[in-house]
Parts: C-alpha cells; structure tokens; sequence
C-alpha cells in the first residue's frame, strides 16, 4: 500500500513539473516581451532595460524556468499586474471561497449519486429505474453554467427561495482560516454559518448535478451486473437479510467503478467552477482568475493553472487510495509484485 | 475404384463483413433512445449545415439593428416565434446559425486530434514497458494533470481570443485522452494470439498495428468520437460563455447565452433558447454514443 501510494505521488509530480513547463512556456514565450507588457509604451529603453535585467527577463529561458520554480517553492509566485499584489496572497484570498463550494459540490455528488443509483440499482427495470434513467440524461446533457443560469432564473428570481448570488448577506465572521463556514463556527456566529449554506447551495447544485447523475448510472450498472454474481446468490440462499446483502454484498464492489469516476469529477468541478462563479457573482478563486485572464495577468493564470493542477493531483491520489482500499485485488497485486 | 466425389460448398451469399453490419444495426435499433439519439443528432447537423439558407433572417446573424422590434417576448409575435434581442434581432435565427459554430467547433477539434491522438496510444501500446511508451504517456500525463477547461481557458487567454484560438487550445487539450483510450485497448491486445501470430509470421510492425491492432479498437474510439462531439460543443460554449472564445456579434450559443445574461431575469429568453440548443446537441450525441457503445458491446 505505501509503495502504491508513493509511485502515485511520483507520478503526480512529475506531472506538475512537465505541466509547469508548459505553462510557463505557454505564459512567457506566446504572448511576446512581458516587460514591454508591464510598462507604459513612452518609457525609455534605458529604464526597459534595467527592468529586464532586475527581473531577470534578459537570461535565457531554462535559467528563468529555474528561478521561477525557486520562488514558487519559496511560496512567491510573482505579482499580478491586475490586482497590484502578490499572487501568492490573491490566492490565499480568493481560494478557499472557491474550495468550500467545490466540498459542498462533492458533497452533495456523492450523497445524491448514492441515493439514486440505489435506488435505480435496487428496483431496476421498474419505475424507480426509468425515472433516475431519464432525470441522469436530462442532467448530463445540460452543461453546468447553465443548470446555473437555470436555478438562479427559477429559484432565486421568480420564487425567491435563495439568493441570486454573493456569499453573504450579513456582517461577514472576523477572518481566521479564510473558509467563511469554519470562521463564521469559530467566532460562535451561526446566522453567518446558515446565510453561507444558503448563498451556496444553487451554485453548489448547479456544480454537481452533472456528475450526480453520470455517477448514479454507474453505481446502478454496477449492482445490475453483479447482482446475477454466485457470491450474492449464496448469501441469499444462506438467509441474509435482504438489506445486508445489499449494502455490504452489493454495494461495495458496485461502487468501485463510480468512486474513480467522482474522483475525476470532483477534479473537474474545479474547472467548472469557473463558470458556476461567474453567473453566481461568487466571489471565488475562479471567478478572479477569470477577471485576471481578462486583463493578461501572466503570473495570475500560470498560479491559476499550477494551483489547480496541484489540488487535482490530490483529488486523483485520495480517490486512488479510497479505490485501493475498497477493492482488495488492488491491494493484493502491489503486495506481489 | 477410386471416384472422386465433388462436395459443393455452401455458398455465402453476403460477405461477413456486410453481415456483421447488419448484426451491429439491429443491435442499435432496438433502443429507442439510440433511435432518438441517432435522430436528433441528424436534425441538429442538417440545421448546422444548412442553417444560412432555411434561417428567417439570415441578416441579423452579425452587427445589425432594428430597436423598434427589440425585446419582443417569445410565443407571441409571428414574425419572431422565439423573441428578439436587446437589438430586435431574431433569436430563432441566430440560435440556429449557433448550431453551424458549435459543430464546425466539434468537427475541426475532433478532425484535428483523433489521429494523432490514435496512432500515438497505438505506438505506445504497441511498445508497452519500452521507452517510448514511456515517453508518450507521461506527456500525456502532463495536459491530463489539469482539467482541459481550465488550460483551454488559460491558452486562449494569453492567445487574442476569438474562435479559431479557442478551436487550437481545445484540440490542445483533447488528443491525449485518445492516445488514454487507444493505449488502454491496444495494450491489453498486445500479447493476444493473433498479434503474436502475426509476428511470428514476419509482418511488419505498421502491418501489426494498423491492420492488426486497430480494427480491434474501432469500437471504442467510434463511441468516445460521439460522445465527444457533445462535450467538445460544452467546452467550446463554455469558453465563449466566459468570453475568451467567439466574440460578439458571432451567433455562437455559449456567448449569446451569456449576452443574454446580462438581462435576466425580465428578459430571460435572450438567453434559455440557446442554453437548451446546447442542451438538445449534448443529448443527441450523448444517446447516439451510448447506442453505438451498446452495439459494439456482446
């Protein structure tokens, strides 16, 4: 298990440092001179000049890759033109609003995808079945931002169920961690607590409907499959009672194939993001990223694209650990070899 | 005495492969949501190609304006069934000259990446555990370590965006889930025995994998092509929705989706006629796909 664990980290990283080759290529050869972009187009050459040598823009270009990944493993990932700050403190700002949207997203993924692939997978072929069959293609097939634009058109304009974006109506909690839900628990400021779920839970919706019901296909594929397996005929036949049959006979080996695959939207959510918070006026890492990419922030987008590069390695290494736990062959196969 | 006797073979009177066709075709047409799939899909490429010429008013697809007819409300006026814009202009016409950019979006991406994208998860798993396996899936690795959305977003926006841009990042983006899929399939293929046969028999190497390997993983790549389409038109739309896609007056649906936006919600159909246009492509190609994969499955 540890030496599983470990080449999947390995594998990661080496991911994030061709990723962050890329990127940095992409940021600062396609656009042209990035010292020419940062300053008035009347400054003399002179001062360009000592500019680029002060930033290091007149060495070649592995020998800036180095630098710039010495000061991103410093914790400095450059200024942003757009907000005249460190990017590394924009995205200590902007972040953690963008996170707790996506846990509660995948909260709500799992809990949902759970309920109705059990219940499709339980009564298959009857009624319960064919509804979750046509509400999952319904649900794929519209695209995020608009299940969006649609519940904040339903829910919030005409029925005035929820609000139709922002994060908080009241007073915001005194900042400790940054997650408005864990400042507003900590300073005993419940009103805040309930007005965050409140303001979160359309985007938050909006974000996991997809993959809610891409999920519940897949757990009600897998417990049709393996409800014919001779495993399950014999714990039937030995008298089990029906609900552990299902639950721990059923279910488990059922869920393998739908716990990658929420891994992986989970990961996705983070890109998806970017639109639930446009439409949503969330004010979130996606949504600055954007407003960033807007103006042609370099250092903005590259953090953008390496932070969340980085949170969706962790994502698919959690979901690798959750897989190979749940279903022993993994486990079994990294002890031989 | 020794006569000969002549046994008269029975004679095949289609070739296999035109029944095998037909195998697969009675396979797909037993689902009526493959039906409906293979329908809509049709409908919404007969509206892509040929929308310049069956639209109402072809004029109002760029810069045009007639404030006297802006913001008619859907349903009610003849003329514009669908309702008009913020400049009088016809949604129904626009909606579907969307069709035309959303799957001239999805055509040249996927155009673009299937190829290489085959032929390299060909190679790769062809040389399994050699280096060049090695080599091509571990940059492959690299633009799957990202969502595509968000390093699509991040090229189109060091790029001018506009929609040929916005079609390079895509594809960009794309080809390494092709090499995935094709490696996955071809790798598993590798020591079956009429791979080894072949090899015993001193094929060549582009012999093995292209007549050899890749008949064998037609069926996958054909479904993941469909599928594709729907989730091709998603990203394309949702670049335009942000705006770093096409830009106004381009009638492309993610971008009038997001024009429309701005007025919600008095003026909501501005924008919901287009979402469901998108909505309605992802749904025809999403069960046209899961028909095809159910034909290749036994």
């Amino acid at each position: 298990m540890r030496t599983y664990i470990a080449r999947r980290l390995g594998f990661a990283l080496f991911s994030l440092i061709g990723l962050s080759i890329l990127v940095f290529y992409l940021a600062r050869v396609i656009p042209g001179d990035p010292v020419l972009m940062m300053v008035d187009p009347r400054t003399p050459p002179q001062i360009i000049e000592e500019l680029r040598h002060k930033l290091g823009l007149d060495r070649p270009l592995y020998m800036q890759y180095w630098f710039w990944l010495g000061d991103v493993f410093r914790g400095d990932l450059g200024f942003s033109v757009y907000t005249k700050r460190s990017v590394t403190s924009d995205v200590l700002d902007y972040l953690p609003a963008s996170l707790e949207l996506v846990i509660l997203a995948a909260l709500m993924e799992v809990v949902g995808s759970f309920i109705l692939g059990v219940l499709a997978g339980a009564h298959a072929y009857k009624w319960p079945d064919n509804l979750v069959r046509i509400i999952s293609y319904i649900g794929i097939s519209i695209p995020s931002f608009v299940w969006a634009i649609i519940f904040q058109l339903i829910f919030a304009w005409q029925l005035a169920l929820f609000p139709t974006g922002g994060l908080l109506d009241v007073p915001s909690p005194p900042r400790v961690t940054g997650f408005t839900s864990l400042d507003s628990l900590i300073a005993g400021r419940f009103d805040a607590f309930v007005d965050f779920i409140w303001h979160a839970t359309l985007p938050a919706f909006a974000l996991c409907i997809g993959g809610m019901m891409q999920d519940a296909r897949i757990i009600r594929a897998g417990m049709v499959e393996n409800k014919d397996k001779e495993y399950v005929a014999m714990a039937t036949s030995q008298g089990l009672p029906e609900r552990l049959v299902m639950f721990k006979y059923l279910l488990k080996p059922s869920i393998i194939p739908a716990v990658t695959v929420m891994g992986m939207d989970i990961a996705a959510m983070l890109g998806n993001a970017f639109l639930v918070e446009m439409v949503f006026v969330w004010p979130g890492f996606s949504r600055h990223a954007i407003n960033a990419m807007y103006r042609s922030d370099l250092n903005t987008i590259v953090a953008t694209v390496m932070v969340i590069g980085i949170i969706f390695a962790i994502v698919n290494i959690i979901t690798d650990i959750i897989v190979a736990y749940l279903d022993p062959r993994i486990r079994l196969m990294e002890r031989g070899e | 005495m020794n006569k000969t006797k002549k046994i008269r073979l029975f004679k095949i009177k289609q070739s296999p492969r035109w029944e095998y066709a037909k195998r697969r075709w009675y396979r797909f047409s037993r689902s009526p949501l493959s039906i409906a799939g293979l329908v809509i899909s049709a409908i919404c490429i007969f509206i892509g190609l040929f929308a310049p010429y069956i639209v109402p008013y072809p004029e109002h697809a760029g810069y045009f304006s007639n404030y006297a007819d802006a913001f008619i409300p859907p349903f009610q006026n003849s003329k514009y069934p669908f309702g008009t814009d913020e400049y009088g202009r016809d949604i129904l016409t626009r909606t579907m000259l969307g069709f035309q950019y959303s799957l001239m979006m999805a055509g040249v991406v996927l155009s673009l990446v299937v190829a290489p994208g085959v032929i390299l998860g060909l190679i790769a798993g062809y040389y399994k555990d050699r280096w060049i396996d090695m080599v091509i899936m571990r940059i492959s690795d690299i633009f799957i370590a990202v969502p595509p959305l968000v390093l699509a977003l991040a090229i189109c926006s060091v790029l001018e965006p506009n929609i040929f841009n916005a079609m390079m990042a895509v594809s960009l983006m794309w080809w390494p889930w092709y090499a995935r899929l094709t490696y996955n399939v071809s790798s598993a293929m590798r020591n079956e025995y009429f791979v080894q046969a072949a090899e015993v028999m001193g094929a060549s190497t582009f012999h093995i994998i292209f007549k050899e390997i890749l008949p064998n993983c037609l069926g996958p790549i054909l479904t993941k092509v469909t599928l594709d389409v729907g989730w091709v038109i998603l990203i394309g739309s949702a670049l335009s929705f942000v705006g770093l896609g096409a830009q106004p007056p381009t009638p492309d649906l993610g971008t009038m989706v997001a024009d429309g936006g701005k007025w919600m919600p008095d003026f909501w159909w501005m924008s919901m006629f287009p979402a469901s246009a998108i909505a309605i492509i992802i749904l025809g190609f999403n069960l046209l796909g899961d028909g095809i994969r159910d034909m290749f499955t036994e």
